[in-house]
């Protein structure tokens, strides 16, 4: 735990705070200005990473109606789920996928949070704390501690105006990268998600210095803008500006279930499940048919 | 590896796209789940305050938790609590009270205590603890946060704030009120008062953490030297090691020398290895200060300030080193911020003996002497007794009253 915490600092956490203390000294001693620069310039490094996150989400929202028509149409759940697989696997998607890049860019995220808490000093021990990870250069101690006021606002502390920010562009986040989907469950959790993010982070908020919430109100502003790129805004006519990652998949068969094995969506070889063709409301029957097998044996 | 990610699809994706929308705010609470757990390993130092125990009339005066001050009866080698300020349960007129923390020694004026508080709150309570409006106590809120502690100088009582202003208030008064022409909300200097302020002839001298001092006379509040000191480095601390001389140094690890009555600098500065934050201790004529590289370094200044003039090469103790050390006998009593205490022989420049208190929480308060015996408080008030002629560092036990 000790060497993760020690690479963790010594690799992340060090260079960005020394990082954000050059910024800080290049933009005219605004360190509110320091964290906006620090966060888009870190967002846009990462880009690559969120850019390969949306695009294997927005990938699994162009197959999303194939994957309700495969829900609908096959009832055992064995078959439905190789179903499923073999559609993604054509489409070339790793359901799974969009959680990779996220998962990379968790130490990139908490260190970027973490730098600007640090170099925050909040309070007499935290500036103590700070001298662990300020390179000796003169350059970077002479401007220790940094200042906290931000057109007013003292970035130390929590702020009414940062938290009404960090409730607004996280629910404009949610509302951009909200995705078509028309599964009544997973719709529902879209409309519960973009309160309770907004709420959560608002509340989350009154209890950090407002620096930290001036990083989430810009980090949040990049990931709209990303989302934009990525999705369009269909409410003001804008157009995704990337191509879609993958090409728009085969039209599901016609025969209602697979007993024409070659038709299947995966193009694998199903195994055999019945010589009688199911429907897809077929599950109690197969039940009630086990039931009687079972009598008469 | 694309087998294995299929075949874990296989098992845990859920039978509908949905989910995927809600794994990825799963993944988001995560990111703020991971920032919870890991703070405790980065470690974000909200305020708990760094004051030294305080020793008057047989009681010891020390800040056992953030913002409460104990009056502890010493008998032996054992301390029974005899008052806590503030205390909500007994006291409703304390209730409102939170000082956060106090980075200060309690100052003791005739039959009140001050203290002066992270808060931003200048407190003057009765000698047995209480807050008794009418009786003389009075509550001081100010704007900015007290980090250093305030000085009483010809019934003055002078002190600075983070937000660089420097107070003078009547401390006889009733209601601790402004000593004109000093301004009510406090005289702007040239950046934030950490460095607790300094009175010398009627000179009020501070240090900002924009690495200016400067002087102003008492009386009239008008600035006493032609220039204020400049420095490029914050000033976090700020001594008169003798009549004359201000030992001035910088976070950057540079220290400079200042004539009191002129601002000037004198002589040649020192550039230490590490950040130097802690007052330094002058016996015998010789200036011992610690820093943060763990280096601990002593000059003989009773010729005038030389810094080549080295008693011994530095020492370094292997911690940071926040706390002024203290001199019993022929021993130095030494600290580091990770509990380590280190005895060190004055003459040889040696370290005789070093002993670890483990589980301790971190020491930033200064070491304060007591019956010949080197006392130390930790930032989560363990209180330890360290005994030069034995060697041995006990931790005293304390009968408190239980919240």
């Amino acid at each position: 735990m000790d060497l993760i915490g020690s690479v963790f600092t010594t690799i992340l956490l060090d260079p960005m705070i020394n990082f954000l203390v050059i910024l800080n000294n290049v933009l005219f001693n605004n360190y509110g200005f320091a964290i906006i620069a620090f966060t888009i310039i870190v967002r846009i490094i990462t880009f690559p990473l969120t850019l390969r996150q949306l695009n294997q989400t927005r990938a699994m929202q162009t197959l999303q109606p194939k994957i309700q028509e495969l829900q609908k149409r096959f009832s055992d759940p064995k078959r439905r789920q190789q179903e499923i697989m073999g559609a993604y696997k054509e489409a070339g998607i790793n359901p799974l996928g969009c959680l990779g890049p996220m998962v990379l860019q968790f130490p990139i995220l908490i260190a970027l949070f973490y730098s600007i808490r640090q170099t925050l000093a909040i309070s007499p021990e935290a500036l103590s704390n700070l001298y662990g990870h300020i390179y000796d250069w003169h350059f970077l101690e002479a401007s220790i501690p940094l200042g906290t006021d931000f057109f007013g606002m003292n970035m130390s502390e929590s702020s009414l105006l940062m938290v009404v920010l960090v409730g607004g562009t996280t629910w404009i986040q949610t509302r951009t990268s909200q995705t078509v989907v028309t599964d009544d469950r997973a719709r529902a959790q879209q409309q519960m998600m973009q309160w309770l993010l907004p709420v959560m982070f608002m509340f989350f908020t009154f209890s950090f210095p407002s620096g930290v919430a001036l990083y989430w109100v810009a980090t949040t502003l990049v990931s709209i803008a990303f989302n934009i790129i990525t999705y369009g805004l269909p409410v003001l006519g804008i157009k995704p500006m990337t191509a879609p990652p993958v090409a728009q998949s085969s039209p599901l068969p016609n025969n209602k279930d697979s007993s024409d094995e070659t038709s299947s969506v995966s193009g694998h070889k199903p195994r055999q499940y019945s010589t009688q063709a199911r429907k897809p409301k077929d599950a109690k029957n197969n039940k009630s048919k086990r039931k009687n097998r079972r009598r008469s044996n | 590896m694309r087998d294995l990610l299929n075949l874990r699809a296989r098992t845990v994706l859920p039978a509908y796209y949905g989910y995927v929308y809600f794994l990825r705010w799963t993944g988001l609470l995560s990111f703020i789940a991971a920032i919870v757990l890991s703070a405790s390993c980065v470690g974000f130092a909200s305020p708990k305050g760094w004051a030294p125990p305080q020793f008057e009339d047989g009681n010891v005066y020390v800040f056992l938790k953030e913002g409460k001050l104990f009056a502890l009866e010493l008998e032996e080698t054992r301390l029974t609590e005899k008052w806590r300020f503030p205390d909500k349960d007994f006291y409703p007129l304390e209730e409102d009270i939170d000082l956060k923390a106090v980075y200060g020694p309690p100052i003791f004026v005739e039959d009140f205590i001050i203290l002066a508080a992270y808060s931003g709150e200048i407190v003057k309570i009765t000698k047995d603890g209480r807050y008794e409006p009418g009786s003389g106590s009075w509550i001081l809120p100010v704007s900015g946060e007290i980090v250093g502690s305030a000085v009483v100088d010809s019934g003055r009582l002078i002190f600075g704030t983070t937000d660089g202003r420097l107070f003078v208030r009547d401390v006889d008064s009733a209601d601790g009120r402004t000593v004109p022409p000093w301004p009510v909300d406090g005289k702007q200097v040239g950046g934030p008062i950490w460095a607790s302020p300094l009175v010398v002839d009627g000179v009020v001298i501070i240090a900002t953490m924009e690495g200016t001092v400067e002087a102003f006379n008492l009386e009239t509040g008008l600035p006493v030297w032609d220039v204020p000191f400049k420095k490029d480095s914050a000033i976090a601390v700020l001594t008169l090691i003798n009549e004359n001389v201000l030992f001035v140094p910088g976070l950057g690890g540079i220290i400079d020398f200042v004539d009191v009555q002129s601002g000037q600098s004198i002589g040649q500065s020192f550039e230490a290895e590490g950040w130097v934050w802690s007052e330094p201790l002058v016996k015998g004529g010789v200036l011992y200060f610690g820093d943060f590289a763990g280096n601990l370094y002593a000059f003989d200044i009773t010729k005038g300030i030389n810094v080549e003039k080295k008693m011994w090469n530095p020492i370094n103790v292997g911690g940071k080193i926040k706390s002024t050390p203290v001199i019993i006998g022929q021993t130095l009593v030494l600290v580091t911020e990770d509990a380590e205490v280190h005895f060190i022989d004055v003459e040889k420049g040696i370290i005789t003996r070093r002993i670890v208190k483990e589980d301790t929480s971190d020491i930033f308060a200064s070491i304060v002497e007591y019956q010949s015996f080197a006392w130390i408080v930790s930032e989560n008030g363990e209180l330890f007794r360290a005994d030069p002629e034995a060697f041995n560092v006990v931790e005293v036990l304390i009968s408190k009253r239980s919240d």
